[in-house]
């Protein structure tokens, strides 16, 4: 059985509430109150304390898309058209087309589009940690999570850049590297992440990945009728060699803008490569050595 | 109704509007221009944040990349020499190669003890052997090297006469080495000097994972020069005849020029966006001084300078030193610099492009056939350890 997390962002309300239950149940200590002054987001990242992180991503240019928009109101006195000197782009309540009809503008006027989006370890099929790592503190628990070991870990940090998406991390002050650990006690007792728990729109989902993936993939079919075309899943059905991951997400942008990979890559598909270059090399370099040890001594003996 | 709703809103509008109008328009325009740029660089990283995390490697690792290379290269020269060169002629290359290896298999353990965050349990590294991390390999082959390396040095003491031969520590130090275990050494440094490369580019860190075919070849070349640098320093300190020192001049010469060829490949087939880090400030300095202390330099130095006299024995130990340090600011200069690349968004998501992912419409026909897509699960394909 495996179990993971599907991280709908199209609910996501950026309320926290996941961070704080994450920090409380697992006695996480705070990191000090410093403003990033980015956006609302002063978590800034994912850490050794701190195992979930809600990005913000504001978009200001961005129309609002709301099925209601231009609902022709052919009395509508035509006020504030662009030659007027009214800044359409800006506050447009009413909306005046070019036959001077206004329509009425029904949502939020340029307040943009806001993406928010509860970031997780992805807990990969292919793990890059798990397999960096050189003293077996790494698994892969009975809930299909990868899980560090605190009773084994010795801080020697190769994990931390195997991860293709910058989640583990070490702790400054203990050494060791900590992350998500999929609320490994809280499964023990057959209960949910205490994240998934908080949630209260039910952006984090908890479950078993099978059911969870089929759940997703109806969600995005159900986006996509509904209009939100953007929609789609990341860390499910693709071609990438971390496989699929136990918690992915269902994002309504590129990749890049929550800071994830477009198509992370699993650090130990290189090891192969780069022994192999390497024997080449130490051959070579072995022979030729060879050689010229070899040339230089026989006129010296010969004399 | 919607009459009285348009009228509100419109009044809102125009109270709303009242300070915008009185900025100049060519004002309003140039700060929209600036936000919509604004968006689109934010729409290719999240507020060019470090994506992934760079490791804390900082003078431990370089030293240890430095001294473990040295030592290695040393190994592989010295068994090299043992089975090809010249018996008589060559002791004081074997005599230094031993001692300089043990040397540095000594320091190299305690420098990454020191680098571990909880050095108390070092020996975590030995309860478990993966082979795909390189960390954990690599551990086993600075142990392995160790103790073979411990043998051959122990031999040479008793041929230096510091332990009797006839004493029976003296005999058992000469029954467990020989050349079956100079020559294992010799394979065993080159693979010292060979995973360290690995180590580096099977991380995400966009300047070592670019060069995954190059950085281990270019470590193991530079072990190749700075070993033989090394015993030729110690020889040229020790008293070696002046003719004789330049003997691993060859050996030397074909380990830079691999280096050059190496570097010169590996910059050149760099992404601009990761290439910039070693072009770009201390980097830069640092690459340059690697490159001409320790490959351009000394192939100048034993093209045009002399090999015979007082001036012959000066350009040994100028040699010597210019490409131990120019080894030295190699490896300062791939971890720093891949440490710079790895907390800069954009190389890293120029390293990450790849094969898409499956469209929505894919995704969606997905959940309407659930029986296809069964087929197509990764976990059963992928590497579960």
């Amino acid at each position: 059985m495996a179990n993971g997390f599907f991280t709908d962002t199209s609910l996501c309300i950026g309320c926290k509430a996941c961070e704080v239950a994450c920090k409380q149940w697992n006695q996480l200590p705070a990191d000090g109150f410093e403003l990033t002054g980015m956006s609302y987001d002063n978590t800034a990242a994912l850490s050794a304390t701190t195992w979930r992180h809600v990005a913000f991503i504001e978009k200001m240019d961005a129309k609002p898309k709301l099925p209601m928009a231009n609902a022709t109101v052919a009395t509508a006195p035509p006020v504030h058209t662009a030659a007027d000197g009214g800044t359409p782009g800006r506050l447009n309540f009413i909306n005046i087309n070019e036959e001077g009809e206004a329509g009425l503008q029904i949502g939020f006027p340029d307040l943009g589009k806001w993406l928010m989006m509860s970031d997780v370890c992805k807990h990969c099929t292919n793990a890059g940690c798990l397999q960096a790592c050189p003293t077996g503190a790494i698994i892969r628990n009975e809930f299909g999570a990868v899980y560090v070991q605190p009773d084994i870990c010795n801080g020697c940090g190769y994990c931390v850049p195997s991860c293709p998406f910058g989640v583990v991390a070490l702790q400054h002050d203990d050494g060791r590297a900590f992350k998500c650990t999929l609320c490994y006690d809280r499964q023990k007792e057959g209960l949910e992440p205490a994240c998934a728990k908080a949630c209260p729109t039910d952006s984090i989902l908890f479950g078993e990945l099978d059911s969870l993936k089929m759940r997703a993939r109806q969600r995005v079919a159900d986006l996509h009728a509904r209009g939100q075309t953007e929609a789609y899943l990341y860390g499910v059905d693709e071609k990438t060699d971390v496989g699929d991951l136990n918690a992915f997400f269902l994002l309504i942008a590129e990749p890049e803008a929550y800071g994830l990979p477009q198509h992370p890559k699993l650090p130990q598909n290189r090891v192969g490569r780069g022994y192999l270059a390497g024997l080449v090399a130490g051959i070579g370099l072995a022979v030729l050595s060879a050689l010229s040890l070899r040339s230089k001594s026989q006129p010296e003996t010969r004399m | 109704m919607l009459k009285l709703l348009a009228g509100l809103t419109s009044s809102l509008f125009a109270a709303k509007t009242g300070p915008i109008k009185e900025t100049k328009p060519a004002e309003v325009e140039g700060r929209r221009k600036r936000k919509r740029q604004d968006d689109a660089e934010l729409f290719t990283s999240y507020y060019g944040r470090p994506v992934i995390k760079k490791p804390h490697w900082i003078w431990p690792i370089w030293f240890y990349f430095w001294v473990g290379g040295i030592s290695g290269g040393a190994s592989a020269i010295t068994a090299l020499t043992e089975l090809f060169g010249d018996k008589e002629r060559d002791h004081s290359i074997i005599r230094a190669g031993r001692y300089i290896s043990i040397g540095g298999l000594m320091i190299s353990p305690v420098l990454l003890i020191i680098d571990l965050q909880r050095p108390e349990r070092f020996h975590h590294m030995l309860r478990i052997l993966k082979w795909r991390s390189p960390l954990s390999v690599g551990t086993y082959i600075l142990t392995s090297t160790g103790i073979l390396s411990g043998l051959n040095a122990a031999r040479q003491v008793v041929e230096d006469g510091f332990i009797p031969k006839d004493s029976l520590p003296g005999k058992l130090t000469l029954l467990a080495s020989n050349p079956v275990t100079s020559t294992l050494q010799g394979i065993d440094g080159m693979a010292l000097g060979t995973y360290t490369g690995v180590l580096l580019s099977a991380t995400a860190v966009p300047l070592w994972a670019e060069n995954d075919t190059t950085l281990a070849p270019l470590f193991l070349s530079s072990a190749f020069s700075t070993g033989a640098a090394a015993i030729t320093l110690a020889r040229t300190l020790g008293g070696t005849p002046t003719k004789e020192l330049h003997r691993l001049e060859p050996i030397e010469r074909n380990a830079i020029f691999s280096e050059l060829a190496l570097t010169t490949y590996g910059f050149w087939k760099l992404p601009p966006e990761v290439r910039k880090h070693v072009t770009s400030g201390i980097h830069a300095w640092l690459f340059a001084g690697a490159v001409g202390l320790g490959q351009v330099g000394p192939l100048l130095l034993q093209l045009l300078a002399p090999k015979e006299g007082k001036a012959g024995r000066g350009m040994a130990l100028l040699n010597s030193v210019m490409v131990l340090t120019g080894g030295f600011l190699l490896r300062v200069a791939v971890v720093t610099a891949g440490r710079a690349s790895a907390d800069d968004s954009a190389a890293y998501h120029a390293t990450t492009r790849g094969p898409g992912r499956a469209s929505p419409e894919e995704q969606a026909a997905k959940a309407a056939h659930p029986s296809e897509s069964a087929n197509d699960s990764y976990r059963s394909l992928g590497l579960n350890l």
